[in-house]
């Protein structure tokens, strides 16, 4: 599994359980992957462990993260005009497209992305954005 | 500094048996170079910025073959063929950055004169200040001037063969952990290049020869080359210096401000911004940087950074971090940062994704990447391959990069290149074709191809698939290997690298007077412009040779069928590319 593949199906998960993503303020989604990446719990992805955070900031920022979020919004898999790119809508389409490959994860790294949806719901409910 | 980074120490020894072997008069055992006594400073005119005056250090460095040989290496790759002003060279984009950063600096200087003066106390003993600050000039200055030096033929189209190198890889990785991001092949060169033991030693020589009354402009003390290479990758050698490293790499720093300039007036864009505000309004701001994973700590530690003080986590601040300098655009410089940010979506838009430039310079990388093949299937090892590419430039190309190779399709390649005989679009696929019902799938696969590790694999199945319909097609590609048959055919899926707009999107500007720092997206529209930029300009596209247009056609969307999962033969007319 890749960086990508999990923020997509974590994305695809947080939109199902109505948890505002946020787009602008990148800070809850590099705080959370930086506490995944410490994790010990069974059915952690490998890529998470390679994760190098400390780039920049105030708070532990990751280059690949920050890149992948905002080729999300690139490539309009997400959309972020609401108005002022607070939060990440995701269109039901793509929601389904993603949430039919976490399907296809095995028990353990279904348990761990669970996990990491109900840290991400903690992390992102202080930020701007409160409900999808 | 290097003892935990064994990747870098090799290819930094490469840097060094390179330079000993292809210029022994200026770096080898008995080197004659510098001959005559050198002037202590020279003055140097540039087209674009004017007249700047350059040390005794700067010019040994100017005058021996690590800058020479970026003369005859295009800042902007092959795009001269398309836009044919577009010659101009690394090397004078180096005297510019040298230039352009000196300047920034000297702003600086004028306007923060206590803040500066008080940080060089903070970190030495008490002694003269205003030297310090000199000495930390010039070694910005030869960061600036260093910085490019890693690059070979054809600045970018060359540096993704040689990235793939599993060398650089390492070393990328290695300096990743001092940077906090991950570096560029021509990055990871040029810092190596600073940390070699030739320019220690050509600088030493230098030393001994110079004529001439010290003048007080120049700063002639001894410097530090961690420092400059340090710089060269964006870490200050100290937090406070910080924005020492913001000069040389960042969103807004000396090399952006050269090349979007210069590359512009190059190609004959009417491409335009404003540096005397930007000169007017840069200043210095105190900030922090997070280091959780400890990671700034061992470099300081490791390059001895004196007096560095790592604080735990503090009221709103919940993770370790450094307190430092950064270099920051007030508010009030909105309209030069807006111009910027604009300049450097539509040099993507008009030169650097241009079809014709992504067409030439995907030609190169696939040339060379054979080469680096065939150079490993005679038994050279990273080290060997590194060397090759440091000793070749653009004029390279001409004698068809290694004439022992003696392989038909990468002279062929070189020739077509030469001759401008480039592959032509055969489907061209951006976020703008979403009118059609396989919207989600398209988004899907795009996304997809912006994931490190997946791209490749995604671009591998595609390319295999591709190969053995073409192969099927055409009976002069059956015995070939898919490689071959794809090169024959001048056919691959080109995904250009986007702008980093993360960069805009999440640039901090202070606020004017004192007023809390804003995120630009909070006062620019970048999110529109960025978008607008994928959905209407950016796009991933096939490429063929004209003579294999048709087979490549129906082979291209077979695989592409398999790759996206779209079937609609409506959705492949609206994405190929209509002549006539």
């Amino acid at each position: 599994m890749f960086l990508g593949d999990f923020v997509e199906q974590l994305a695809a998960l947080l939109h199902r359980q109505k948890v505002a993503m946020p787009f602008e303020n990148e800070a809850p989604w590099h705080e959370l992957f930086y506490q995944l990446k410490q994790a010990k719990q069974e059915g952690k992805p490998a890529f998470l462990s390679d994760l190098r955070f400390d780039w920049d900031g105030p708070y532990p920022k990751c280059q690949e993260l920050s890149e992948f979020l905002h080729a999300l919004h690139w490539n309009a898999c997400v959309d972020a005009r609401n108005p002022h790119f607070d939060k990440i809508t995701l269109p039901e389409g793509i929601a389904d497209v993603w949430s039919r490959r976490a399907e296809q994860l095995d028990p353990s790294a279904t348990l761990f992305l669970a996990s990491a949806a109900e840290q991400a719901r903690e992390a992102f409910s202080g930020s701007a954005v409160m409900t999808a | 500094m290097l003892e935990n980074y064994p990747a870098v120490v090799a290819v930094r020894r490469a840097v060094d048996e390179y330079l000993q072997t292809a210029h022994p008069s200026y770096f080898g055992a008995t080197p004659s170079h510098p001959v005559l006594p050198l002037k202590r400073s020279k003055i140097f005119h540039d087209n674009l910025w004017g007249t700047n005056r350059f040390s005794w250090r700067e010019l040994a460095l100017i005058d021996s073959p690590i800058l020479q040989r970026l003369r005859d290496i295009h800042q902007t790759g092959l795009a001269f063929q398309t836009y044919m002003g577009a010659r101009h060279s690394r090397f004078e984009h180096s005297i510019g950055v040298v230039t352009i950063a000196s300047r920034i600096f000297d702003a600086l200087w004028r306007r923060d004169r206590g803040t500066i003066t008080t940080i060089v106390r903070a970190l030495g003993p008490a002694g003269d200040a205003e030297r310090s600050v000199f000495k930390l000039r010039e070694e910005m200055r030869l960061a600036a001037l260093l910085h490019d030096t890693g690059h070979c033929l054809y600045s970018h189209a060359s540096e993704r063969a040689y990235s793939e190198l599993p060398l650089i890889k390492a070393a990328s990785k290695e300096l990743g952990r001092i940077a906090g991001k991950e570096k560029g092949a021509g990055e990871v060169l040029a810092f190596c290049f600073a940390l070699s033991k030739s320019v220690e030693s050509l600088l030493n020589r230098a030393e001994k020869r110079i004529v001439g009354e010290e003048s007080s402009e120049d700063y002639e003390g001894p410097i530090s080359l961690t420092n400059v290479a340090s710089m060269i990758v964006g870490r200050g050698p100290h937090p406070f210096l910080q924005f020492l490293a913001d000069l040389i790499s960042s969103t807004f720093d000396a090399d952006k401000l050269d090349y979007l300039f210069r590359d512009a007036s190059a190609a004959g864009l009417p491409l335009r911004y404003d540096v005397d505000r930007y000169l007017y309004s840069v200043r210095l701001e105190r900030s922090i940087t997070a280091d959780g994973e400890g990671e700034l700590q061992a470099l300081y530690t490791s390059i001895g950074a004196p007096n560095i003080v790592r604080k735990d986590p503090v009221g709103h601040v919940k993770y370790p971090h450094f307190e430092n300098y950064r270099l920051r655009l007030p508010k009030n410089a909105i309209n030069t940062i807006e111009q910027i940010v604009l300049c450097k979506l539509m040099l993507f838009s008009y030169i650097y994704h241009h079809q014709k430039v992504r067409a030439a310079e995907g030609m190169l990388e696939r040339m060379l990447k054979r080469s680096v093949q065939l150079w490993r299937d005679r038994g050279e090892d990273d080290e060997q391959i590194l060397k090759r590419f440091l000793g070749a430039t653009d004029s390279s190309l001409f004698s068809g990069l290694d004439s022992t190779l003696g392989d038909q399709i990468v002279k062929d390649y070189a020739y077509r290149i030469v001759n401008r005989l480039l592959p032509r679009e055969v489907y061209g696929a951006s976020a703008s074709d979403e009118s059609h019902a396989e919207e989600v799938l398209l988004k899907s696969f795009t996304t997809d191809l912006q994931m490190r590790g997946k791209r490749e694999d995604l671009i591998d199945q595609w390319e295999r698939a591709t190969a053995d319909e073409l192969k099927h097609l055409r009976p002069e590609l059956a015995g070939r290997s898919s490689d071959e048959a794809l090169m024959l055919a001048g056919v691959w899926l080109d995904v250009p690298k986007p702008p980093k707009i993360e960069d805009v999107e999440e640039i901090v500007i202070g606020g004017a007077k004192g007023a809390l720092a804003v995120p630009l997206a909070k006062v620019l529209p970048v999110g529109e412009w960025t978008e607008a930029y994928a959905t209407f300009r950016y796009k991933v596209r096939v490429f063929a040779f004209s003579e294999y247009m048709d087979s490549a056609v129906s082979a291209a969307r077979k695989a592409l069928e398999q790759a996206t999962k779209i079937s609609s033969g409506r959705f492949y007319e609206s994405i190929r590319r209509q002549r006539g």
